[in-house]
């Protein structure tokens, strides 16, 4: 009986790792273990899929353990993830993000040894330290939907990481100096399901290098304004000009500009023409009035 | 005794089933034989991307190319998408081979996507990997073998009519049909000179419900892609296929016969709100979550 009992232990085990076998493992590699005060440095958030599983969608957070080292911004340019539903936001010493992966990912093919797949950046955390001492990374419970069509939930278990700031003072700033112009794609459309059916604007900005910074809009005569995708236009009537620009954290930009739908000069001339046939009718009016009473 | 030596045998096979099983429904995940390499390109080999400039070799930039190679359908639109967009688009020949290049690349990652759409409109399923490209070299992805693409005649079917399966691929070839039945059962036809294949399927064969069904074609050792599948209905009478429906792929939110960066913004605007409209929230839960994106992307046409 003992040995019926260790050889359903071990059918258990061996199910319990079968089912692993859909796991992602998510990972954070920090560029240093070791940082002088205002050295600053990256985390970056891995992604690795097991067996030929491909995910399409990732969400999760990471935080870190107190204000020794303060967040300076997320660099998305070298990341899987090509649309985000969620930017990467810091609230509270905890970065949170969301986003979907087109056609999904099963890991980074090296074309030099293609036989194994390598983990995939999510995104790139830059921080700098103000004071020494220990510093914890942990993620949460990342959620990952599978490239099924069907978006099959999994999770990849949380992870850690640890940076030691020692006290000494090391000043270095991160800075992407490579010269890369960020890609800007927008157009105009409307449709019943977003906005009450009005114009509004999509757009995607792409930054293969340190990511979008921002993305701002001019419209007509209006002041520059920063804006997210989608955006309700201001001129529903599509007769003002419209500039968007794009610029990464390097500080290059890119500019793009929507036609404008110009005036249909022969219904406004038509306009004008039944506008003053009008004014004139009623001015005859008034003045046959006018000569009437004055007659009597 | 006896009674317990066959019970520690049963458990001996079921371990044996369950170590093994796993593993081997795993390992098959490379269905189709793509061959995958690079080449460091030679310093002054040439291509169309060399600058110059400047004096010194500092100011070179080695070209960077990646060739994309495979069987599609005969003079068929196959596309090629970089990370999400529509990057190049060729002809395959009349012996549906095509070929296609992507240069002005940089170092680094990037996602690409692969597909087929046949001569009436109907797209093959997505072959899809990320690849880490280096600057100065060329990568060659070859021997993709894309899906055949695969519809029916009828979204419901009377059952013991026929219903007809059809599709192309590679021409002259054989082709594999699947119905997701209990028990899935199987069928074989040959594509034409131009890769059309049809199946007049006899479904008296099948239990009333709903079924899908999907196609594969074989090429000496190659084994294409699985299409993406077709569904019907098994049911009391026959109901013709509306083709001018606009819900081809789930996502499809514009009904422009595309998946892309407009579907992706009108569903990001219902992401955590109240009561999005049905048509936007795909998994019909009643909200707008990140399951919604993926069951959109999965069907990504860029």
């Amino acid at each position: 009986m003992k040995k019926i009992f260790i050889f359903t232990l071990l059918i258990i085990l061996n199910l319990s790792i079968a089912n692993k076998v859909f796991a992602a493992t998510v990972d954070i590699v920090p560029s240093k273990n070791l940082v002088g005060i205002g050295e600053q440095f990256y985390v970056d958030v891995m992604v690795a899929m097991e067996s030929g599983e491909s995910v399409n969608a990732i969400s999760g957070s990471i935080s870190f353990s107190n204000d020794n080292i303060s967040f300076l911004r997320a660099e998305e340019g070298k990341s899987i993830i090509n649309l985000w539903v969620e930017k990467p936001k810091s609230v509270d010493r905890s970065i949170n993000f969301a986003g979907v992966i087109s056609n999904g990912f099963s890991g980074v093919i090296n074309p030099f040894n293609p036989d194994k797949k390598l983990p995939g950046l999510v995104i790139r955390l830059i921080f700098e330290p103000k004071n020494s001492g220990n510093v914890s990374f942990s993620t949460s419970k990342f959620s990952l939907n599978l490239n099924d069509g069907l978006g099959t939930e999994i999770f990849a278990e949380p992870s850690n990481a640890y940076v030691d700031v020692g006290d000494f003072n090391d000043r270095l700033v991160l800075i992407n100096n490579q010269d890369v112009e960020p890609k800007l794609e927008a157009s105009v459309t409307k449709d019943p399901n977003i906005f009450n059916n009005k114009f509004f604007l999509i757009f995607n900005a792409t930054d293969k290098e340190s990511g979008i910074k921002n993305v701002r809009i001019k419209e007509g005569r209006r002041d520059w304004k920063e804006i997210e995708s989608p955006y309700l236009l201001l001129d529903q009537s599509r007769h003002s000009s419209i500039s968007l620009q794009a610029v990464n954290f390097s500080g290059a930009g890119v500019s793009l500009n929507i036609d404008k739908i110009p005036y249909n000069w022969v219904s406004l001339i038509k306009i004008v023409i039944i506008a003053i046939i009008i004014v004139g009718v009623i001015g005859l009016i008034v003045r046959k009035i006018y000569v009437y009473k004055h007659k009597n | 005794m006896f009674r317990i030596s066959i019970l520690k045998k049963i458990i001996c096979f079921i371990f044996v089933v369950s170590v093994l099983i796993p593993q081997f429904v795993f390992a098959v995940d490379i269905i189709s034989p793509v061959t995958i390499n690079a080449i460091v390109n030679p310093v002054g080999g040439g291509g169309n991307e060399s600058g110059g400039g400047g004096g010194g070799s500092g100011g070179i930039t080695l070209p960077t190319v990646v060739n994309f190679s495979g069987m599609a359908y005969p003079l068929s639109k196959v596309y090629i998408l970089k990370d999400g967009n529509m990057a190049v688009t060729t002809i395959a020949d009349q012996a549906a081979n095509f070929s296609v290049s992507l240069s002005g690349l940089n170092t680094n990652t990037y996602s690409f996507s692969v597909y087929g759409e046949d001569n009436r409109g109907k797209k093959s399923s997505m072959f899809s990997f990320s690849i880490s490209v280096t600057s100065g070299t060329t990568v060659n992805i070859g021997n993709i073998f894309l899906s055949p693409t695969i519809d029916v005649d009828k979204s419901d079917v009377k059952k013991g009519d026929n219903l007809i399966i059809f599709g192309q691929s590679i021409p002259k070839n054989e082709i594999t049909i699947s119905v997701h039945s209990d028990p899935e059962r199987f069928f074989k036809t040959l594509s034409n000179t131009m890769g059309a294949y049809s199946y007049n399927l006899d479904t008296s064969i099948l239990e009333l419900g709903s079924h899908l069904t999907k196609s594969k074609a074989i090429l000496d050792t190659q084994i294409s892609l699985d299409s993406v599948p077709a569904s019907f209905t098994v049911g009391l009478e026959n109901k013709t296929k509306d083709t001018n429906s606009c819900s081809k792929f789930r996502g499809d939110l514009n009904c422009d016969g595309r998946v892309n960066l407009v579907d992706f913004s009108i569903m990001a605007f219902w992401y955590k709100k109240p009561n999005p409209p049905a048509k936007i929230d795909l998994n019909g839960d009643g909200k707008i979550l990140l399951v919604d994106f993926s069951i959109m992307v999965f069907n990504w046409t860029g």
